[in-house]
């Protein structure tokens, strides 16, 4: 047995249309050609073998037929594509303009759709010279037929060369609005083409950075290959901007600015998702927008930096009128949790994860923010909109509330002490406004209301203590004292007294008003009981029958 | 033969033949989204005139592609294109009336929209009876000008163009 070569066995894993590229190819280089030709011929041959293997295997003379159909030489009398000529860019070049167009049908560019053709003709006031373009096959005419379609820049007079000619499967006064939709067609220039558009097996992608101009758009040059993106999208990067597609919305090109804030939050993957327009001038002249599945990203012209909104949020902004409502636009955005923070020209709204959007005021946000991270006062994200309750303003948080206090100051009171509070009717109840923020106690927090103190431990739950009870346990230490945090509210019993209990005993107000301050005993061993009575007091020494006389 | 369409008339002379004709409107594919539809729909299609001294071919371009690839050296090509309404009077189409005279100095082999070997073309936009038209010549032999020209003079004698209706465009 006999081993082939490590080359040829490497060789053998390549696709026949791969190997055979690379022998055409090298049977095509020859001799004298430059580095550039010779690409440009291997290119051909490449884009060739992806159209129709067999039959260009078979007939390896149709390489360039594949590509550049038809009538591609220069004496066949047609003109070139512009991005043969025009390095690359499928634009008319500098020192031309459009000057008419015809429409293909069920063209194979153009997924069996209409293709179009535009002649870009030399502006008069420019200068040319006919010659042969240097195609890798498209040597078609440049600047020779002096020859207008005549539906495009009708303000410009005469019939000067046609320059080259640039294709698009969109229509011709949507890719360019100084053409218009008289039409004319010409069925036989099917095939034309070049090898620096797209070929018969074109993508949505490829076919929209065609319309834009290929090289010559403002995306430039393509920097990644068309890739698959999240949930069965697709999407391609380039110098500046991207190109998604999707099924529902079709191929959507966004660039600048705009497309590197998507790109920083993820692209596809963000709460953003992929575009659902493209890069649109808002009403005003004055900024930019595209909007996305999960929002929206705004630029203000001026400002420069996009502000990415989000969901509920650009739900509620777009529905005030957007940029040109009484907003403005959005100056400044803050992802925090989840949610969202942003503040437009003339408001801030805020947005829990999945939550509503509504208006924060500034003052609000900021004694929400006075809570320190990850406390139990701090609140989170408004969910609903400020209120008045009680003659006090008060705006209900993700983890608690933010409310006026007596002293027309605002506090946050996060967490349990919050839920209490606005069981008990909030600053409308009969515990009235909060005197000053929650503080922090020994194993809790304290919330100081106008007619009640309101104390908070995680093994004693919230309990409200008031009058009597609340200055005998405030003499008492307080939750800093022997009593600790208490266990119950202030209760009322049939027999007229009023009680509570503590971590270390209970107070209780006796009808006549008098006070009992019982502390809890701690449990005793056995043999501590020799030692004292129950009250700390000693113990009685044992009487004889005859003391009790 | 006389042709008569879209407000156009010619009696054509002998061993002259032609067509008017509408191009139709792009048929979208059924997946075409509504706003291309209507846009598609927008598209205006103008009359279009064809003209020739020898058999035209049923598949051929509005400017000839197709048919002057057919034409001997003694033929000539005429094409009489409308466009839009709107452009009556625009800078392109501010020339007046339907050129009934030519200048055979005018040909040439460049003035083509495909250049083809030994024939010479000519165009020319302008306005006749308030609507807007290119007009479109081929030679099959540029050498022989003169009198080529002298027989597309024949025909364009011929034909009569009435006044804009606004039913030619849409």
């Amino acid at each position: 047995m006999t081993m082939a070569p490590v080359a040829d066995q490497a060789d053998a894993t390549r696709s026949i249309s791969v190997r055979v590229v690379d022998r055409l190819g090298r049977a095509l280089a020859g001799k004298g050609l430059s580095r550039r030709r010779f690409l440009g011929r291997v290119a051909v041959v490449g884009s060739a073998m992806a159209l129709d293997p067999i039959r260009y295997t078979l007939k390896p003379g149709s390489a360039y037929a594949q590509v550049c159909g038809s009538a591609a030489s220069c004496s066949s009398g047609w003109t070139a594509f512009c991005c043969t000529i025009n390095d690359g860019a499928n634009t008319c070049p500098p020192g031309s303009y459009a000057a008419g167009w015809w429409r293909i049908d069920d063209s194979p560019y153009c997924m069996g759709k209409a293709r179009y053709v535009i002649d870009c003709n030399r502006s008069p006031s420019a200068t040319c010279s006919c010659r042969c373009a240097d195609g890798a096959c498209d040597k078609r005419r440049v600047c020779c037929n002096n020859f207008r379609y005549g539906q495009c820049n009708t303000q410009v007079a005469g019939v000067t060369e046609v320059v080259c000619r640039v294709v698009t499967c969109m229509l011709p006064w949507e890719w360019d609005a100084s053409c218009n939709r008289t039409v004319r067609v010409d069925n036989r220039t099917r095939s034309h083409n070049s090898s620096c558009l797209p070929g018969r097996d074109a993508t949505y992608i490829d076919l929209k950075y065609q319309d834009m101009g290929l090289v010559g758009s403002i995306l430039g040059a393509a920097t990644t290959s068309e890739r698959d993106g999240a949930a069965g999208g697709r999407y391609r990067r380039y110098e500046n901007g991207s190109i998604f597609y999707r099924s529902e919305t079709g191929a959507l090109a966004v660039y600048g600015a705009i497309d590197a804030v998507h790109r920083d939050l993820g692209g596809d993957t963000s709460p953003l998702g992929y575009p659902l327009t493209e890069v649109t001038a808002v009403g005003d002249g004055a900024g930019l927008q595209v909007r996305y599945q999960g929002g929206s990203i705004y630029l203000q012209t001026r400002s420069a930096t996009p502000q990415p909104v989000f969901a509920a949020i650009d739900e509620r902004y777009r529905a005030a009128g957007g940029p040109t409502g009484d907003w403005g636009y959005p100056t400044g955005t803050q992802r925090t949790g989840g949610g969202q923070i942003v503040t437009f020209e003339s408001i801030t709204l805020a947005m829990a994860a999945g939550g509503p959007a509504v208006e924060v005021a500034d003052d609000v946000l900021a004694a929400a923010r006075a809570a320190d991270a990850g406390s139990s006062d701090a609140v989170g994200l408004p969910v609903a909109e400020e209120e008045t309750v009680g003659g006090a303003r008060l705006q209900r948080f993700e983890r608690g509330l933010v409310v006026e206090t007596t002293g027309g100051s605002l506090v946050a009171i996060g967490g349990d002490l919050a839920e209490r509070y606005l069981d008990a009717g909030g600053p409308g109840g009969i515990w009235g406004l909060p005197t000053a923020a929650p503080t922090s106690v020994d194993g809790g927090r304290r919330l100081a209301l106008e007619n009640a103190t309101l104390f908070a431990g995680p093994e004693t739950g919230v309990r409200a203590l008031s009058g009597r009870i609340l200055e005998e346990y405030e003499d008492a230490g307080g939750p800093d004292g022997s009593l600790g945090l208490p266990t119950s509210d202030v209760v009322r019993v049939d027999n007229g007294q009023q009680r509570a209990s503590f971590e270390g005993g209970a107070i209780v107000i006796e009808p006549d008003g008098s006070v009992q301050r019982l502390t809890r005993r701690t449990a005793r061993r056995a043999g501590d009981v020799n030692g004292s009575g129950p009250d700390g007091t000693s113990r009685r020494t044992p009487r004889s029958p005859a003391d009790l006389s | 033969m006389q042709l008569r369409g879209h407000g156009i008339r010619a009696e054509l002379p002998g061993g002259w033949e032609g067509a008017i004709r509408r191009e139709p409107v792009w048929s979208a594919a059924p997946d075409a989204d509504e706003g291309r539809l209507a846009a598609a729909e927008a598209e205006q299609t103008a009359p279009v005139v064809h003209l020739a001294t020898f058999a035209l071919p049923a598949d051929r371009g509005d400017f000839g592609s197709g048919a002057v690839d057919l034409m001997a050296d003694e033929d000539a090509f005429v094409a009489l294109l409308e466009y839009g309404s709107e452009e009556v009077d625009t800078p392109l189409f501010a020339a007046q009336g339907l050129p009934r005279k030519l200048d055979p100095r005018a040909f040439s082999g460049r003035s083509l929209q495909r250049a083809m070997r030994r024939q010479a073309g000519w165009q020319h936009f302008f306005t006749e009876a308030g609507r807007a038209f290119c007009l479109y010549v081929v030679l099959g032999d540029g050498g022989d000008a003169n009198r080529q020209v002298r027989r597309v003079e024949e025909v364009l004698a011929q034909i009569e163009v009435e006044p804009a209706t606004g039913e030619q465009n849409r």
